[in-house]
């Protein structure tokens, strides 16, 4: 009884120390917070079934995000029949996208982005993690995969089911969004050079 | 040359695949000629590293696991 006891004490440990890296790395890629937290859930759950083949070959941290990586691949996986619809797939939406992208083209003379300013600035940090929350989920969903992850468009277009014309389509979209999220809510203090 | 709507589109295409030879000369010809898709092109690049700094930058500004989260998680660990 009490080898069944001890795994069980280790893994709600794991949950107090752990539990919040596990899941902010979960909200960022889900958006929702039901969803990260049974993404996380889970996450333990498997850690205490395989409680006995974890070597510690790696850092603990690193074992329970790489669970939890495979976990969001299987939530996307899993996701995939309902949200198919949502990705445009005729010329009449790709051409929209380009239209809209097009006013955007002509204002981007004026734009400076510059990375590291941005990210020191605490209220644009969360200004656009809120662009990022405001996407459709799909759309985020590829997007994270893409730039988050840093997976492979094979590796994307296999596990989501998508062909690699929409996916261009989708990462197209979504930069354009998130741009134009910029515009909106950063711009004024982007500004350089500008006259 | 390609319209500035279909440059802005290879842009995001070149940051996930390898374009062909005559994309790349396309885009490179309008890139030379016109200011604001060479703007564009370094704000899509600006825009990656933006997002894949962000993470990291803004760990502190996102609320942990919260404690009821935590207690459901360690009841379900029970069952």
């Amino acid at each position: 009884m009490s080898e069944q006891k001890a795994p069980l004490e280790e893994v709600s440990q794991l949950v107090e120390e752990h539990g919040d890296v596990l899941y902010r790395y979960a909200r960022w890629r889900v958006n929702s917070h039901e969803v990260a937290e049974d993404l996380v859930q889970s996450t333990f759950t498997s850690v205490l079934k395989d409680w006995q083949s974890f070597r510690r070959e790696s850092s603990v941290k690193t074992w329970l995000i790489s669970i939890l990586r495979h976990k969001l691949i299987d939530y996307y996986r899993k996701k995939k029949p309902e949200s198919i619809e949502d990705i445009p797939e005729d010329i009449t939406m790709a051409a929209k996208a380009a239209e809209e992208s097009s006013e955007m083209v002509q204002d981007a003379e004026s734009i400076r982005l510059n990375p590291e300013e941005i990210l020191e600035n605490k209220e644009l940090r969360l200004t656009l993690r809120e662009c990022l929350d405001n996407l459709q989920e799909r759309f985020r969903q590829v997007f994270v995969i893409r730039d988050l992850e840093n997976k492979s468009t094979e590796f994307i277009c296999e596990n989501l089911n998508i062909n690699p014309t929409n996916f261009s389509v989708i990462m197209y979209r979504v930069r354009m969004q998130l741009r134009d999220c910029f515009i909106k809510h950063g711009f004024p203090s982007l500004f350089k050079d500008k006259y | 040359m390609i319209t500035c709507e279909e440059t802005a589109s290879l842009l995001s295409e070149k940051m996930d695949v390898s374009l062909s030879p005559t994309q790349r000369i396309l885009l490179q010809v309008h890139m030379m000629m016109c200011r604001s898709c060479a703007e564009f092109g370094q704000q899509m690049r600006s825009l990656r590293d933006i997002f894949l700094g962000l993470e990291g930058a803004s760990s502190q500004d996102q609320a942990g696991l919260p404690e009821e989260s935590r207690k459901r998680i360690k009841q379900a660990l029970l069952q």
